[in-house]
């Protein structure tokens, strides 16, 4: 075997550490790339990167093997070369691969070191058998080139990912250092497997066999063309990087768009849940707010009630009292009584304008239109001004058109009579003048009243607070000239209601002129001057209930929510119910319904329950329909004398209510009523006088008849005579106390016979009661089955 | 002399307006509810009613709507008294079958005049 000795060409040596140190540099910058990619880029970024690290390394390895010169020529096995390349092409791959993980683990870098120095090694030792030469290894450099890939590998890999986490200033400088090192790193690997190999030409050694290169100008060429497409790679990364910082800006900006998106989200839910809260409060303050002024207007009515009420007695009393002393001839006390008096009708007085303008605020004062002749009206006013005018020396001029007007009247000449009053009031020996014509405004046709006075007048400051409450033009005028201070305010606040308005014009000294428009037609609103029109129910009563079906119970209320309560409280009861709205409805439906009990109550409009209850009560076909009334007030004594059955104060309690009904509405079975007579005439009367009192009732001619009737239908009572043909009493007895089921059916004998006293013993406990025939009373009859009829309810 | 019956709940109500009548040359009856008012009014028969409208037992319309129902006392003036002084009062009063209204606290010129125009009318 001839030994073959190598020597190196140092320019390609230095090339193949050039070519290790961009490659190396190309892989730490490619690591970053694919770490930012994402998708198809990534795996782009991937093959793209790997293929040119792989080739760089190669290349590396490959310019090394050709700095190698030896004696003789060596040729090369392609397939071999070709295998190195790829092997270094995956190893580069699965190296990229894990450093171009977000978060690799120090497994992975540890892991993916050691498939990379594999990778190297085996491209490094596949590129030497592809020399078609004799080659031994020194197993100690061969051990020292796999351990420095190894190193190599790892530090590269983790220098790899180091730098793209600490990514910063000085960035392509501290990769250029590490590229350095890790390239001589490679470089280092490949020299040392170098040096652990000796060559010498053995039966390998076939140079026709392989190909042969020209070495030194294929190095130069080859790794030319490496370090052309590594610095392509590096090219194409810094262009990707700028583009990829574009894209990085935008994907941030985007980032932050859907961020404050989020938020505006977040935000519009918050905003909906917070609207969500305040109209419930809203409404929740609504429904306060309503609450409240039904009681302010409660309160009022009440108020004026309460206080009205003395007050009538201390004005009626003093008057009383001044006649009385003018009579006696005391004109001292008279006139301190008619200070009571006066002082008496002015609280009266402020009463009624407070009451007025809370009723006005509180939006609850009615309008009654009607029509009426102005001229007529104003003369009935300036009839009951005119002494209070001429009082004050003053002189009335009127003039006036006239027309018809449709208008709440009584407001209409409250208005008047307070512009006119003040005139008065505020004139002396002067002209009060009123003056009345048809005057068109906005395209409504009006009467327009003009009011004026050479009176004191009013500076424009005075003017200003005219028609504010409790504002008269100056304090002391009150003082002065009385009055509540409402007057102005009321009638401007009645001008608006109706329709119209209101205007002053005045002058300190020269007297004030107040002109009152108002439209001679209400349009659109047509008051309810009243109770609503009873509408007749008569057509929905057919379809809400069929022929022939009974209604058990009818209810009277105005108030939906207790007809809802109604229908609640006895849904599962099994009556069939039915509602009016109100009092003439009630009567109509009881009429055409004939319910077996009604339920009334009191407080309804236009016709309340007492007119209801007398009317029914005074109808002889109603008269024996049972009424329940339900009701707030605790009035039972009216109630029950005026005929009702029951009475009930609301709130109703379900179970009471159900009991109270059960009591006129009993099951079938219970008010049946079997009759065992032979006798046909007493059978009839009995049959007549039960079913008028609302039984139905059976009959049986002997106690053979009544056992079959029984097994057919149970009755609530039986009704009995002793002595009959085929079976009598005492023989039905014995069979009816045979059977269970029959036995909690009460009897009570009906017999002519005088029994002696074994013989009632004989029926003691059987019987409930025994009526002698010819001796007892219907009404006795009557009473006994209703007695034993309710016990045996009782009893169940 | 005419026979008025002043039906009223309020017992100085009733005193002073009875009293005034009475000297004003009628012979007044008093009821202080509803309920005697119209028993009292169909067994003393009285020429004119003045009803109060806020009666216990039975109020004002109910027992005016009574008095009218009866044949006995149809025919007799009934004048409601309301203190309430509502727009609705009126109309409900005149409902009931009330011939006349007025309003308290009682104005007596004006309420002496409305009971004379009811006793005319009746005559």
């Amino acid at each position: 075997m001839q030994h073959v000795h190598g020597s190196y060409d140092t320019a390609l040596v230095v090339f193949s550490y050039i070519v290790a140190v961009v490659a190396s540099y190309t892989v730490l910058d490619l690591a970053g790339r694919v770490s930012e990619s994402s998708g198809f880029s990534r795996a782009m970024w991937l093959v793209f990167g790997a293929a040119g690290m792989g080739m760089g390394i190669w290349s590396m390895h490959f310019v090394g093997m050709m700095a190698f010169k030896l004696d003789v020529p060596v040729a090369y096995d392609l397939t071999l070369v070709l295998v190195s390349v790829f092997v270094a092409i995956i190893a580069s791959y699965v190296a990229l691969s894990v450093v171009g993980k977000n978060q690799p683990t120090k497994g992975n870098l540890l892991g993916g070191g050691l498939l990379l120095a594999v990778g190297i090694s085996a491209m490094h030792y596949i590129g030497m058998a592809a020399m078609l030469i004799d080659i031994t290894y020194d197993p100690l450099m061969f051990a020292l080139s796999i351990l420095i890939a190894v190193v190599a590998s790892i530090a590269a890999l983790w220098l790899a990912f180091y730098f793209r986490k600490e990514s910063g200033k000085g960035e392509v400088w501290k990769k250029l250092g590490s590229g350095l090192i890790m390239g001589g790193a490679i470089v280092g690997m490949h020299y040392t497997g170098m040096f652990a190999a000796s060559f010498h030409i053995g039966t390998r050694s076939e140079i026709a066999s392989g190909m042969l290169l020209d070495q030194k100008w294929l190095a130069y060429f080859i790794s030319g063309g490496t370090l052309f497409t590594l610095g392509l790679s590096l090219l194409g990364i810094f262009v990707s990087k700028r583009f990829s910082r574009k894209d990085s800006e935008i994907e941030l900006k985007s980032r932050e768009i859907y961020l404050k998106n989020q938020e505006l989200q977040r935000l519009n839910d918050h905003l909906e849940e917070l609207v969500r809260e305040r109209t419930a409060q809203l409404e929740k303050a609504h429904d306060e707010a309503i609450q409240a002024n039904r009681i302010k207007s409660q309160f009022l009515a009440n108020m004026s009630h309460e206080l009205r009420t003395p007050l009538n007695a201390i004005i009626g009393y003093s008057e009383m009292l001044v006649e009385e002393a003018e009579e006696l001839g005391e004109p001292a006390f008279a006139a301190d009584l008619e200070k009571i008096s006066k002082s008496g009708k002015h609280l009266l007085a402020l009463i009624n304008d407070i009451l007025d303008i809370s009723k006005i605020e509180a939006g609850k004062m009615d309008v009654y239109l009607e029509t009426c002749d102005l001229g007529s009206v104003l003369q009935e006013v300036m009839s009951t001004v005119k002494p209070l005018i001429e009082s004050n020396g003053n002189r009335l001029e009127t003039k006036w058109e006239d027309a018809v007007m449709t208008t709440d009247v009584t407001k209409l000449r409250q208005i008047m009579l307070n512009l006119l009053s003040n005139a008065a009031k505020f004139t002396r020996d002067g002209a009060i003048r009123i003056e009345g014509r048809l005057m068109e405004k906005k395209g409504t046709s009006g009467y327009s009243i003009r009011v004026a006075d050479s009176g004191i007048g009013m500076t424009d400051e005075q003017i200003g607070k005219l028609f504010q409450p409790f504002t008269q033009a100056d304090s002391s005028t009150t003082r002065k000239y009385g009055g509540t201070g409402l007057g102005l305010t009321i009638t401007q606040r009645f001008c608006e209601l109706l329709g119209g308005d209101i205007s002053v014009e005045s002058r300190t000294g020269e007297g004030s002129s107040f002109t009152c428009w108002l439209p001679l037609g209400q349009v659109g609103e047509v008051q309810g001057t009243g109770p609503q029109a009873e509408k007749p129910p008569t057509s929905q009563l057919g379809s809400e209930f069929a022929a022939g079906e009974k209604v058990s119970i009818l209810l009277i209320d105005d108030e939906p929510v207790n007809r809802q309560l109604m229908r609640n409280y006895l849904a599962d009861e099994g009556w069939t119910l039915a509602f009016a709205e109100n009092g003439a409805e009630g009567l109509l439906m009881t009429r055409q319904l004939k319910p077996k009990l009604i339920c009334l109550d009191i407080l309804m409009p236009s016709m309340d329950g007492w007119s209801v209850l007398s009317e029914l009560k005074s109808d002889p076909e109603l008269r024996d329909i049972p009424v329940v009334i339900l009701s707030m007030t605790d009035d039972k004594p009216l109630g029950y004398s005026l005929g009702a059955s029951e009475f009930l104060t609301k709130p109703l309690e379900r179970e009471q209510l159900v009991a109270v009904i059960d009591k006129y509405l009993p099951d079938t079975e219970e008010r049946t009523v079997l009759v065992v007579e032979d006798d046909v005439t007493t059978s009839e009367m009995m049959v007549k006088l039960l079913g008028k009192d609302g039984y139905s009732v059976a009959t049986a001619g002997n106690g053979r008849l009544a056992l079959e009737k029984l097994a057919f239908e149970k009755p609530g009572l039986i009704l009995l005579d002793l002595m009959m043909p085929e079976m009598d009493g005492y023989q039905f007895l014995a069979e009816l106390r045979k059977r269970e089921e029959w036995s909690s059916i009460p009897v009570v004998v009906v017999t002519a016979k005088s029994m002696a006293a074994e013989e009632s013993l004989r029926l003691n406990g059987y019987v409930k009661g025994v009526l002698q025939k010819g001796s007892f009373e219907p009404k006795q009859l009557l009473a006994e089955v209703r007695r034993y009829m309710n016990e045996k309810r009782e009893v169940s | 002399m005419h026979t008025i019956l002043l039906v009223e709940d309020n017992e100085l109500n009733r005193d002073m307006l009875s009293r005034r009548l009475v000297r004003k040359g009628y012979r007044v009856l008093t009821a202080e509810d509803g309920r005697e008012g119209v028993e009292l009014a169909s067994s003393a028969l009285p020429d004119l009613v003045l009803m109060d409208m806020s009666l216990p037992v039975l109020d004002g319309w109910e027992a005016t709507r009574m008095l009218k129902s009866d044949p006995r006392t149809r025919s007799v003036p009934v004048i409601a008294l309301t203190a309430h002084a509502m727009s609705g009062d009126e109309k409900k009063a005149y409902e009931a079958g009330c011939d006349d209204f007025d309003t308290k606290p009682v104005d007596l010129p004006r309420l002496l005049g409305k009971i004379e125009a009811a006793l005319l009318k009746t005559e």
